[in-house]
């Protein structure tokens, strides 16, 4: 390979990191510009020696333009989005809209409780630094001259269902996407930090009464698997990179993939709040039922986040201490449950999941936390490495998902009622809810 | 009691269009304090603990709503889940009249029938005619008492005129004993008269000499 051919190699990796990450970079504006616009300069140096760069030089001279300044358009759009971020404001106005990709830059409405369980709620940068959401919280609340200390020394803490507590540094970023299921906000000095309870339980129907009775599982398995497409092509390539790779420092918060993985949890929880509401027996045997055609369903539409997700709700030992219920099951169903069960199963490295992987024809969707930790043990175990990290490719072809087009009244109840599931993520009050409907002894 | 849901919990909601001063009066309510900036409100939940008789605590949650912001569902759901409702206006602006009525409308639909403890409120009450009031306080007084079957105050946060009575009123219609103390209350003795004499809260049985 000749200087020209090899120089002309580097330039072709700069232009694909430049189309991979554009969005990105564009949104940084003029930081981001800095790597193209040194990289031209020099090619163009470079130019009267090796005049078969010209095509080149052309190239990377529009990606300076590009990302010097994004089209009007394109800032607009970004400018008035406010997005209530769906676990925050659970019954968000929008949730019957596509899900569009989140970007640190967005601006969010999050409630932040104080320790009386009263909030304030505060409007900030996804990306918002921990200590500049504490300064919008201390704004909101020091109102009298009366006050005589003012709340100079507030910290932020997730507390989650179960009242485990978590407190952030000042310096942390992009915290509400990392939140759990049902886990809250809270702002409170230091002294008070001991005293904080969980919020309580935000359950709004009565047990017994879930609105899933009247769903069909072929309704509910197609929202699942549609929301999940939605969810999964809001992540950029990048994100997992940086989830993995970069840590805390990495330059782009890999938020859209949290989401996914807050998702997952989330379905798991679902699966279990809803059997474990479920005060009748031969109901809940029913319930059963219909997640385990639930699972199947997404199954046979490669969307293994759900599928999994489902299992793993199932495998719940609040749930599978339930020995009455899975009696009532037909044995055809407890068998398919235990072949479900077995790709779960984690033994020689998630043989049987991998082996169900490759079975398939992509499109499809990997069980995400899987993947991520398989790109953790790549990242840890190679120094370098060669060709392409993930064939994304397979895992997300351009593919769109079709969504069929029906609109009829319960077939929007049934989306709404996917994308904003509630769930009880206290496994301590799961166990509890679990042992009160099937007593040990029985 | 409670709609809310929950044993001694009262739940009252402040709905009314953008910059009519909601958080304002429960600003100065709480704090006794007022601020000459505004700020656009998203939500925000006050709560205060009080022993109305001796008889147990009572938790009184006060939501402060987002006129500027649009989240009909949150909206919804605050409807739903609250026990009395102030709906305030500006005096100065016929346009947040208008915005109550609608609320109204969107509260009696959505309690199906059941009766809705409303308490409309004429917010920046300090100012007269030659500092833009359009709105009479007569006027829509004979409306509200007597079409809606609703209760209605003046009062201003600027001044802290009447701003107590608002919330008099609300606990009223809640059944509630109005004795909260929180700095509003404490300061109505020491309301300078003055204020009290030129702009005396509005209720019902003086209401002829005001007109």
């Amino acid at each position: 390979m000749d200087a020209a051919e090899r120089k002309q190699a580097v330039l072709s990796v700069a232009f694909r990191y430049l189309d991979t990450y554009r969005e990105l970079l564009q949104e940084e504006g003029e930081r981001s510009n800095s790597f193209p616009k040194e990289l031209y300069l020099c090619a163009v140096q470079e130019l009267s020696r090796y005049p078969e760069l010209v095509e080149d030089v052309l190239k990377l001279q529009r990606w300076t333009e590009i990302l010097h300044c994004p089209s009007d358009e394109e800032k607009e759009s970004r400018k008035k989005q406010v997005r209530p971020l769906f676990r925050h404001f659970r019954r968000i106005d929008a949730c019957l809209q596509p899900r569009e990709a989140f970007r640190g830059s967005d601006e969010i409405f999050c409630r932040v409780y104080t320790p009386d369980h009263s909030y304030v709620t505060i409007r900030s940068r996804l990306s918002c630094r921990v200590g500049e959401i504490l300064a919008l919280v201390r704004e909101k609340l020091q109102y009298s001259e009366d006050q005589p200390v003012l709340p100079g020394n507030l910290i932020l803490v997730a507390v989650t269902s179960a009242g485990e507590k978590a407190v952030f540094r000042p310096s942390d970023e992009a915290v509400f996407t990392t939140l759990g299921v049902n886990t809250h906000l809270f702002t409170c000095e230091p002294s008070e930090l001991d005293s904080l309870l969980p919020l309580p339980e935000e359950i709004h129907w009565t047990p017994g009464d879930s609105k899933l009775h009247d769903m069909s599982a072929e309704e509910v398995a197609n929202q699942l698997v549609a929301f999940d497409w939605e969810l999964f092509s809001c992540v950029h390539e990048v994100e997992f990179v940086c989830y993995v790779f970069h840590g805390e420092q990495s330059r782009w918060r890999p938020l859209n993939l949290e989401l996914v993985l807050q998702r997952c949890s989330e379905v798991q929880h679902w699966v279990a709040t809803e059997i474990l509401q479920c005060q009748s027996l031969p109901k809940r045997v029913q319930l059963l039922r219909k997640f385990i055609k639930i699972a199947a369903l997404c199954k046979q539409q490669q969307d293994l986040l759900s599928f999994l997700a489902v299992v793993l709700g199932l495998d719940n030992p609040a749930v599978s201490r339930l020995r009455l219920t899975w009696e009532g099951l037909p044995g055809k169903f407890r068998k398919q449950f235990q072949q479900f069960e077995s790709v779960a199963d984690p033994s020689r490295n998630h043989k049987s999941y991998r082996d169900l992987i490759t079975s398939l024809r992509p499109p499809l969707i990997p069980f995400t936390p899987l993947l991520l930790k398989d790109l953790t043990f790549l990242h840890e175990s190679c120094k370098t490495f060669h060709g392409e990290l993930v064939n994304f490719e397979k895992m997300v072809s351009p593919f769109t998902f079709t969504m069929d087009t029906e609109t009829s009244p319960s077939h929007l109840q049934t989306k709404a009622y996917v994308r904003q599931l509630q769930v009880i993520d206290n496994q301590n009050l799961l166990f509890d809810m679990s042992c009160k409907l099937e007593p040990k002894d029985t | 009691m409670s709609l809310s849901g929950r044993p001694n919990t009262v739940r009252l909601v402040f709905l009314g269009a953008a910059r009519v001063g909601k958080s304002a009066l429960i600003r100065r309510f709480l704090h006794d304090s007022f601020e000459h900036k505004y700020t656009r409100t998203v939500e925000e939940l006050h709560v205060l603990e009080y022993d109305p008789a001796g008889s147990g605590k009572m938790r009184l949650e006060i939501l402060d709503t987002s006129g500027s912001y649009s989240f009909p569902a949150m909206r919804e759901l605050s409807i739903r889940h609250s026990d009395a409702f102030a709906l305030v206006y500006a005096v100065d602006d016929p346009g947040s009249l208008e915005e109550v009525k609608r609320l109204r409308d969107e509260i009696l639909r959505l309690r199906g029938g059941k009766s809705a403890p409303i308490t409309v409120v004429g917010s920046k009450a300090d100012l007269k005619d030659t500092e833009g009031r359009v709105l009479l306080a007569a006027d829509v007084m004979a409306t509200v008492e007597n079409e809606w079957d609703a209760d209605f105050v003046e009062a201003s946060a600027r001044t802290g005129v009447n701003t107590v009575g608002v919330f008099r009123a609300l606990l009223q219609q809640v059944n509630l004993p109005h004795r909260v103390s929180p700095a509003a209350w404490r300061r109505r003795d020491t309301l300078p008269r003055r204020a009290v004499k030129k702009r005396p809260p509005l209720k019902k049985n003086n209401s002829c000499v005001l007109s």
